[in-house]
């Protein structure tokens, strides 16, 4: 199924506000990958297909004649329905970043067998600090997304991102690249990442100037595209110094501590 | 537009829980061109998840992705279709009910995504369903009895509540694709009921429909609370179970009751 649209998607995740849209421009950059910005889909969709799965299997299965293959293939075709006219307008393999993907690497996995799955991780406490001066709102309610306003909420959430691309370290088609070693080594580390998409190295040297390609005016959902719209520097690595007060701190590491040493940020 | 995006082949029954929704299932599974298996859950689900990316997200979809709003419906649609589609598949002659009570939620999306689908709005007296409903052991993620199920007003309410999106459903669809059908009715006079259920979808009267029981059949989840009485005859004996509640019945309750033909206590149970 996943070749509906030539080759299989790739698809890009990490804890929001990691670096997954500067991530986008650098793949963009490339001649033979276009990478929207987030449509939110996947993750809705995997939910969904997850949930079924997971509730529905029997009822499927037994009464509709669907096994859990045939589920799987008619929601990779569905999501590849979606990515499908951007494929068509750039003649590029697809790449799609929504932060929220990393929670559904396992799903995806099912549904896109052969999909290269890329995850970039961040140091947790400047993940926290950035979730923490945006304004999100749901979408229902207007209310503000308790990542944005409460250090626990966005640290679980950073443990849960961190947790579901650990659990995909024995698939042989995942990446998960550091941000920090993105913006103070990108030659290198644009290097591995390409070499892992196939990629070869004159798209490094293009991915090195991706500012220069970057349309800020894409992509409503995201916060970053001022700031991505700038050349790769290292500003934003340890903002958290200046974000959190002695009570916020202790909380941050009360629930992300052990994941953040284990990463090797403490 | 596709088949499998058109929803031709396909009909969605929906109403609120125990209003003899599983009953349908039981009658419409006899019948040698329709598959009517147990709730799925699916098209409230899908329905609701194609109006999210259609209302929050249809701009940058548009934008960005070079996908129209036509684009997005079809693409749901064919998902839907395909996942409970597989037994009328390559039949067109062959039709696909299905019966997930909540259905009646998402009735006017279902009409916009699926716009060759057929409705059937089932409705029961209120006053029975919520003697049913009270009956269950329903309760939610957190283990608590939800709400309808535990106190005979939120039962009645309940039911008011879905009979009203029911009914802004069916004008919205319109009597060419909406039917309505009484659960009284059914029971009372299933030939006639069935009968006239199957030629508005295009279909002839069989009297395998009828004659169920004894007739194997697999119920799943929910549905298995209506046992009892599903291997039995249709019966009448259920209407009137909830007389008791009509004194509980409020200002609305009673102007709904009435609306859907059903009279007041004293006036049903002499009907009956």
């Amino acid at each position: 199924m996943q070749e509906i649209i030539g080759q299989a998607p790739i698809f890009i995740g990490g804890a929001p506000r990691s670096g997954t849209t500067l991530l986008r421009a650098i793949v963009n950059t490339s001649k033979g990958i276009v990478c929207g910005p987030e449509s939110r889909i996947v993750p809705a969709l995997c939910a969904l297909s997850s949930q079924v799965e997971q509730m529905h299997m029997p009822v499927l299965e037994q009464q509709y004649g669907l096994d859990a293959d045939a589920l799987h293939q008619r929601f990779a075709a569905s999501i590849n329905g979606f990515l499908a006219p951007l494929q068509a307008r750039s003649g590029c393999r697809v790449a799609e970043k929504t932060p929220a993907n990393i929670l559904h690497f396992a799903q995806l996995r099912r549904l896109f067998p052969t999909s290269p799955l890329v995850s970039i991780v961040r140091d947790g406490r400047d993940v926290v600090a950035s979730l923490l001066s945006m304004n999100w709102t749901h979408a229902n309610t207007g209310q503000p997304m308790a990542i944005t306003r409460d250090v626990r909420a966005a640290a679980r959430l950073w443990v849960e991102s961190i947790e579901a691309g650990a659990a995909m370290r024995d698939d042989g088609n995942y990446f998960e690249l550091r941000y920090e070693s993105l913006v103070r080594h990108p030659r290198d580390t644009i290097a591995g990442l390409f070499g892992f998409l196939g990629e070869d190295a004159s798209a490094v040297e293009a991915a090195l100037d991706h500012a220069r390609g970057f349309n800020p005016a894409s992509g409503a959902n995201e916060a970053s595209n001022a700031r991505v719209a700038e050349p790769i520097d290292t500003r934003s690595i340890g903002r958290w110094r200046q974000a959190f007060d002695v009570q916020q701190y202790a909380a941050l590491l009360d629930v992300a501590g052990p994941t953040l040493s284990r990463l090797g940020y403490v | 537009m596709s088949e499998a995006a058109d929803g031709a082949g396909f009909v969605f029954l929906g109403g609120c829980p125990r209003s003899g929704l599983t009953v349908m299932r039981r009658l419409l599974s006899g019948h040698s061109r329709i598959h009517c298996g147990p709730d799925t859950g699916l098209p409230v689900s899908i329905a609701m998840q194609w109006d999210n990316f259609a209302t929050q997200l249809g701009d940058l979809h548009e934008q960005d992705f070079d996908l129209n709003a036509e684009e997005v419906r079809g693409n749901m649609a064919s998902l839907l279709t395909g996942l409970i589609g597989e037994p009328i598949q390559g039949d067109a002659a062959r039709i696909l009910v299905e019966k997930t009570s909540l259905n009646i939620l998402v009735f006017e999306r279902l009409g916009r995504l699926l716009p060759q689908a057929r409705f059937v709005h089932i409705v029961r007296d209120g006053r029975d369903v919520a003697a049913s409903l009270l009956e269950r052991d329903w309760r939610g993620a957190d283990g608590r009895p939800f709400a309808h199920v535990s106190a005979p007003g939120a039962a009645l309410k309940y039911w008011c509540d879905l009979t009203g999106i029911g009914l802004q459903a069916e004008t919205a669809l319109g009597p060419e694709r909406c039917l309505r059908l009484r659960y009284e009715d059914v029971v009372k006079k299933p030939k006639r009921s069935v009968t006239a259920l199957l030629r508005s979808l295009g279909l002839e009267y069989e009297a395998a429909t009828l004659n169920y029981a004894g007739q194997p059949i697999e119920l799943m989840g929910l549905e298995r609370d209506s046992l009892p009485l599903l291997d039995e005859p249709l019966t009448t004996a259920r209407i009137g179970c909830g007389r008791e509640l009509d004194r509980l019945a409020g200002e609305a309750v009673r102007a709904r009751l009435r609306e859907l033909g059903y009279g007041d206590a004293a006036t049903s149970r002499a009907g009956r």
